[in-house]
């Protein structure tokens, strides 16, 4: 059977497609319309899927849609309605929104997917995160937790999987909603809501919690795991401006100006801030920040306890937007309430069409659970045209609309042998050179996983410096995340980090051993933790082999490694993409393939 | 396209739009008191343009963009702007000239000197053109008259419903269970053991 899922209408469109109860290929929409976070509908990564199947829209049994939207529009109903009569212009978009396309996502797809409509399922929104976290999973029985803004009326799920079964056994329901909560707490602190929160959780660890007791007032967890938000604090009508009330402001003090810079540093000599005035606010900003955190992570604890406590599984399947939050992740697994935690590859929005996909497909097929997961299911692309464009550029044309205006030659070789490509890349890296490096079928999901990767030395600080100025245009509190085999991770990171699923794709953070920090120091947090990605093998055999040859010129098999894209973009996907960031950018070299372009200063 | 010249060429020009929307987005930055998503939002209209039958068909779309652009340009410049906005409007007047010429090139390069061929396809991109501004025009009226009858339909569905929905925000945990496994009951009642659609 064929099933294609589809999510859009919020952010992240995404599309999936499962054959014979096997995920053959993911996407979001962004990776094709270059839009982050995309809303729109994916027919782009639709025709991806498709394409990599080899089958056309007429040969689609169902396309699963990851919400039922008409469920969703007596929510927003409700909610325009419960601020009656200040809600006027929240009500008016809201039923334009449905207009326009929400209340006829079935005639949509089935106009631009040419499909009738009996054909388009919708399933519920927290099953399609709870299938894609538990369908993934490597376990038969398991707990399943999602957490996320919200979908339909469900901001929290709790679930029982057991073989294909999936049953749902508690929730949070609308407006009591933690996703929700922690993006205005993101919107406080001068970030863009549904994509700053993974800057919060960064500025979190420059402060102190010292704000905690007040966001227990509006947090409030129960003693059976429940929790309950206090809505007189926010005003989610409001997004256009900040979300929240006076009396928000008075527990927490003034927003943040989103243009004010934040002087946090996690490279060591720009760690202390130089104007006491300043000093002040930007200590609240990171206590808050810390405190908000904090609280989370109770929440999320607390709900893990009772997911427990209604199944006895020694496994937690966890998925929805707030698992992305790899501190978070770090707390759950230390806890020990659960002896197994996984969290699927892109446990987000993102994810929603696979999630989808898989939970119809259970209905009819045997789906096929495997003991690793993959990441690598996005699109593949030949480097040939992309090559010929680099060696007809004009390049005083070029440096001139570039960052920085430097003056180089581009030196480009193709058809290199993987080991010829290592060396090179091993001893730029060594060399304190920032790498692109471009192999294969793109991730899915919103990680960097070494095959849309920039990659630079773990240990050189200077180099993280200008990566962060001239390349990703990133604040300095926002940390790299780090890539090691396997057998260097047993020196590096903390033990209990080894066993865990999550330290694979970089989706929990892990403390750096204390002798081992100067080794990886451009890619440490404040607090001596990392974001790692360790890499076996099996999972990616290209990038281990580069690993290898890093360790054999450096003694150590480990490397910066930070997303494709430049700042306000999603992960490059094609060979023209990642040609354009690296001769925008301060890049030095960039891998296509087995193609090779390095900048000769 | 074969000519990897060309190819380059239109390569080139990406990255000098590109450069141009770095300036646009430095000056929206400027003047913005909130983190906004300007590049996203014109991205998406570029996006949404050109659905070519053929290179010559494209060339002619890009030419008649690149003519409109400039066009735009130099009216913003003689009109009363920030001094900000009209020095970005000179420093980027002489490149968008190039792409216009540039564009004009291929247009006669892929038409391989047909005149006519070239005529049918301007007058074609240009009417393209023309209609989306119109286009545009309507939808925003239309969407002022939707806007004002929807501001209506709140106030009249306010007044009798409002207690209605607010009763709805406060189910229980239960009773919304309770819907939420109806839900999931109804969805594997339909999807079970159910032949291939």
């Amino acid at each position: 059977m064929n099933v294609l899922g589809l999510s859009s209408n919020y952010h992240d469109a995404s599309a999936a497609l499962v054959v014979d109860g096997k995920l053959v290929a993911a996407s979001t929409e962004e990776r094709f319309s270059l839009i982050k976070h995309d809303p729109s509908f994916p027919l782009q990564a639709s025709l991806f899927c498709l394409e990599q199947a080899g089958l056309n829209f007429n040969q689609l049994d169902f396309v699963a849609y990851h919400e039922d939207p008409n469920i969703k529009f007596t929510r927003t109903l409700a909610s325009s309605f419960a601020r009656f009569p200040r809600s006027r212009l929240s009500f008016v978009r809201t039923m334009q929104e449905a207009l326009a396309s929400g209340l006829k996502i079935k005639k949509d797809v089935g106009l631009k997917l040419g499909i009738s409509n009996e054909k388009i399922i919708y399933t519920p929104h927290h099953m399609s995160h709870a299938a894609h976290a538990f369908y993934t999973s490597p376990f038969q029985d398991a707990a399943i937790l999602t957490i996320d803004a919200v979908g339909e009326w469900t901001c929290t799920g709790v679930f029982q999987g057991h073989g294909q079964q999936i049953d749902p056994l508690d929730g949070v329901f609308f407006p009591h909603s933690l996703g929700l909560i922690y993006s205005a707490f993101t919107a406080f602190l001068g970030f863009k809501a549904n994509d700053g929160e993974c800057s919060t959780m960064a500025l979190a660890a420059f402060g102190q919690p010292k704000y905690a007791d007040s966001v227990r007032k509006i947090i409030q967890v129960q003693s059976d795991g429940h929790y309950k938000i206090d809505m007189s604090y926010f005003d989610f009508g409001n997004w256009n401006s900040l979300p929240i009330t006076d009396k928000f402001v008075k527990l927490f003090g003034l927003p943040r100006p989103y243009k004010e810079n934040l002087f946090f540093s996690c490279f060591a000599e720009a760690k202390n801030p130089t104007d006491p005035k300043d000093n002040k606010h930007q200590q609240r900003y990171a206590d808050v920040a810390a405190s908000v955190q904090l609280v989370l992570e109770e929440a999320i604890l607390a709900l893990a306890q009772r997911a427990k406590d209604l199944t006895s599984s020694p496994n937690l399947c966890l998925a929805g937007g707030v698992a992305l939050n790899a501190v978070a992740n770090s707390v759950l697994i230390k806890s020990n309430i659960f002896e197994n935690v996984f969290v699927p590859i892109d446990p987000g929005d993102g994810g929603g069409a696979t999630g989808s996909a898989l939970y119809l497909a259970s209905r009819y097929d045997s789906l096929e659970k495997s003991e690793s997961t993959t990441p690598y299911i996005g699109k593949s692309y030949d480097q040939t045209s992309t090559l010929e464009i680099a060696r007809h550029l004009d390049l005083t044309t070029v440096k001139k609309f570039s960052k920085p205006q430097d003056n180089y030659t581009l030196e480009i070789e193709s058809h290199l042998n993987e080991s010829e490509i290592n060396q090179v890349i091993a001893n730029d890296l060594k060399n304190e050179k920032i790498v692109g490096w471009f192999q294969g079928r793109f991730e899915n999901g919103p990680r960097a996983l070494g095959n849309r990767s920039i990659l630079s030395s773990a240990n050189s600080i200077s180099t993280a410096k200008r990566l962060s100025t001239k390349v990703k245009k990133r604040a300095f509190f926002r940390p790299y995340a780090l890539t090691m085999t396997d057998q260097t991770a047993k020196t590096l990171i903390e033990p209990q980090m080894l066993k865990t699923t999550l330290s694979r794709w970089m989706q929990t953070s892990a403390r750096v051993n204390g002798g081992e920090t100067h080794l990886v120091g451009a890619a440490l947090h404040v607090d001596q933790t990392t974001r790692p990605q360790i890499c076996h093998p099996k999972d990616n055999p290209r990038l281990y082999s580069l690993l290898n040859e890093i360790s054999r010129q450096s003694g150590h098999g480990v490397v910066l490694n930070t997303s494709f894209n430049e700042s306000g973009f999603p992960l490059v996907s094609s060979p023209n993409e990642a040609l354009m960031m690296f001769l925008r950018t301060d890049m030095d070299s960039l891998v296509l393939n087995n193609s090779l372009l390095r900048k000769k200063r | 396209m074969n000519n990897s010249q060309d190819k380059a060429l239109l390569f080139q020009h990406a990255l000098e739009e590109w450069a141009h929307s770095d300036h646009f987005a430095d000056l929206c930055q400027q003047y913005s008191e909130q983190p906004l998503s300007i590049l996203s939002r014109s991205r998406k209209v570029l996006l949404t343009g050109p659905n070519p039958d053929s290179l010559l068909d494209f060339f002619c779309y890009m030419y008649v963009g690149e003519s409109a652009v400039n066009a735009d340009f130099k009216h913003y410049r003689r009109s009363k702007i920030d001094s900000k906005i009209a020095n970005l409007f000179n420093k980027i007047e002489k490149d968008e000239e190039g792409h216009e010429s540039d564009s004009l090139r291929l247009v006669q390069q892929f038409s391989n000197g047909d005149t006519d061929k070239i005529n049918k396809y301007l007058y074609y991109n240009q009417g393209k053109h023309r209609n989306k501004v119109i286009f545009n025009f309507l939808n925003k009226i239309m969407e002022l008259i939707l806007s004002t009858g929807l501001s209506f339909l709140y106030f009249i569905i306010g007044l009798f419903y409002t207690v209605i929905f607010k009763r709805r925000l406060n189910f229980t945990t239960a009773q919304q269970m309770t819907i939420l496994k109806a839900q999931v009951s109804h969805f594997e009642q339909l999807h079970a053991g159910r032949p291939k659609a």
